[in-house]
């Protein structure tokens, strides 16, 4: 499903944050990546998701290359890739019914059936008595929640979560996470960049460990350290 | 397509109210160059016309031989009449000219000088375009057996013809000009409206909307603009108009002819077109520069 080679990304300030990438994510599996910060998860998932373009090597989607995409196949291929951003990234003065319906929109979907599929994913994350209020009005946990939700809204096959939890209280954390492992029962393929142990520690997947925009440990059922 | 244009129509809607008061400040802008663009274009237009005006008071007077014969009068009058720089010709016999210059000068007792008519026979002319003077002259002057002489009448006139061409020409220079500096100031209204947005728009490329999906509220947004500020400015001009002709017809009632309502619907057309050219470019230039700094 995913298949990055010999991936390297070095900016201009000479600062080398990808090093010789390869790996390969099946369809459905759940994969963490993890590190210290510096250490190129956020960015070796930009690069998947096209929001960084590598200095070499290739990022592979389905056996479709990402290297020659022009901007509106990149448009596309976002809508098959959900996106999940530490800092939310929701459309401040938008309700959380906009901020998801948004999504649709943009795929030409029916005002009806925005409305259902909107409902239905306000219930998966649990928030659909909060579907009139603003980004503003909500806890962060909630924020993430929304996130959630536009990004799975249309069922997309692969999806990316950079640093899910990196604003949240434990808890909260806890049940971000396994409302993405109830996302990925559904096979859906996942990849989450954390450096939050616990979470990674708590459920036992695929680990991906990077160090100076290198991989070095990758262990199925691993956990953080090891 | 429907559903995406309605879908267009509504977020350019939401769009204006969150950004209301930018929005105010680009309407008025281009309210205001439009205004201005449509007064210029209002003087320039009658210039024109009053150009053309004077153009049609031009003749040229054509003294046939004295010894020519009715028959051969005719067969000229004809001829000339054929002359593709010739309008219409009108032929004016000696003894309704002598009649006519007498009665001109009424207070001066003629017989005391002259006891014959020394008008010779005559022909009016008037011309489809009095530029084309000089060559309407140069070929009568070749009919020499019928021509005695050629007077073009219309000296003074013809100099305030050509003052009113150079205005004319300095007046669409300023309209081009004014029009460019129109379009300047729109981009970077507009363009501040986006930046007010651009993060907006980042989400929306990361969620995976097309350029065009992107663009299509903004160019609704820039349509709807420019349509409102170029019918705000039509109604100004129009009032302007109203008012000022009244003015205008009273004070120089010759200018009558020349400001009156007649180019206003050109100018209306011209004004609405280029009030939402101005948003659509406006938008599409501004968006298009933000989404190429948008990965």
């Amino acid at each position: 499903m995913i298949k990055i080679s010999n991936l390297v990304k070095e900016y201009d300030s000479g600062l080398v944050a990808l090093n010789s990438i390869n790996l390969t994510v099946n369809k459905g599996e759940f994969v963490y990546v993890v590190g210290p910060s510096g250490s190129g998860k956020s960015t070796l998932l930009r690069c998947v998701f096209r929001s960084e373009i590598p200095s070499s090597g290739s990022v592979y989607i389905d056996n479709y290359s990402l290297a020659d995409l022009k901007q509106k196949q990149i448009a596309y291929l976002r809508r098959n890739i959900g996106m999940i951003f530490q800092d939310f990234k929701l459309l401040k003065l938008r309700n959380v019914f906009d901020n998801i319906a948004f999504a649709l929109h943009i795929l030409g979907y029916t005002r009806s059936s925005i409305r259902k599929r909107v409902h239905q994913v306000l219930e998966l994350v649990g928030l659909l008595d909060k579907w009139d209020q603003f980004p503003s009005q909500l806890s962060g946990g909630e924020q993430q929640r929304i996130c959630i939700a536009r990004a799975i809204v249309n069922n997309p096959p692969i999806l990316l979560a950079d640093e899910p939890t990196g604003s949240l209280d434990p808890d909260t954390s806890w049940e971000i996470m396994q409302l993405l492992s109830k996302i990925n029962k559904r096979k859906t393929t996942i990849l989450v960049a954390t450096h939050n142990k616990g979470i990674v520690d708590d459920l036992r997947k695929r680990v991906v460990a990077l160090e100076y925009g290198r991989i070095v440990r990758d262990k199925q059922l691993g956990a953080y350290d090891a | 397509m429907m559903r995406k244009l309605l879908f267009f129509v509504s977020e350019s809607i939401i769009g204006m109210r969150r950004s209301s008061l930018m929005i105010v400040v680009a309407k008025a802008t281009i309210f205001v160059s439009l205004l201005v663009f449509g007064l210029f274009l209002l003087v320039n237009l009658n210039l024109v016309r009053f150009s053309d005006y004077i153009g049609s008071k031009l003749e040229v007077r054509v003294f046939l031989n004295q010894s020519l014969t009715k028959k051969e009068i005719h067969y000229f009058k004809s001829k000339v009449d054929t002359l593709s720089e010739v309008k219409s010709v009108h032929y004016v016999d000696r003894s309704d000219a002598w009649e006519l210059f007498k009665r001109n000068y009424s207070s001066l007792d003629l017989n005391q000088f002259v006891d014959f008519n020394p008008l010779p026979h005559s022909l009016k002319i008037m011309m489809v375009d009095h530029n084309n003077v000089n060559t309407l002259i140069h070929t009568l002057n070749g009919f020499n057996y019928y021509v005695d002489d050629v007077v073009y009448g219309g000296g003074l006139a013809d100099k305030l013809h050509k003052i009113s061409r150079f205005v004319l020409m300095f007046g669409w220079i300023i309209v081009v000009l004014l029009s460019f500096a129109t379009f300047l100031i729109v981009i970077n209204t507009i363009k501040l409206t986006i930046m007010n947005r651009s993060e907006e728009i980042t989400i929306m490329r990361l969620v995976g909307a097309t350029d065009m999906f992107i663009l299509g509220p903004f160019i609704m947004e820039g349509i709807i603009l420019g349509l409102s500020s170029s019918l705000l400015a039509m109604g100004v001009i129009h009032i302007i108009m109203k008012f000022s002709l009244v003015k205008l017809n009273y004070f120089l009632p010759f200018m009558f002819s020349i400001s009156s309502f007649e180019h206003l619907e050109l100018i209306y057309v011209v004004l609405v077109f280029w009030g939402v050219s101005l948003g659509v470019l406006g938008a599409f230039f501004s968006i298009k520069a933000t989404l190429k700094n948008t990965l």
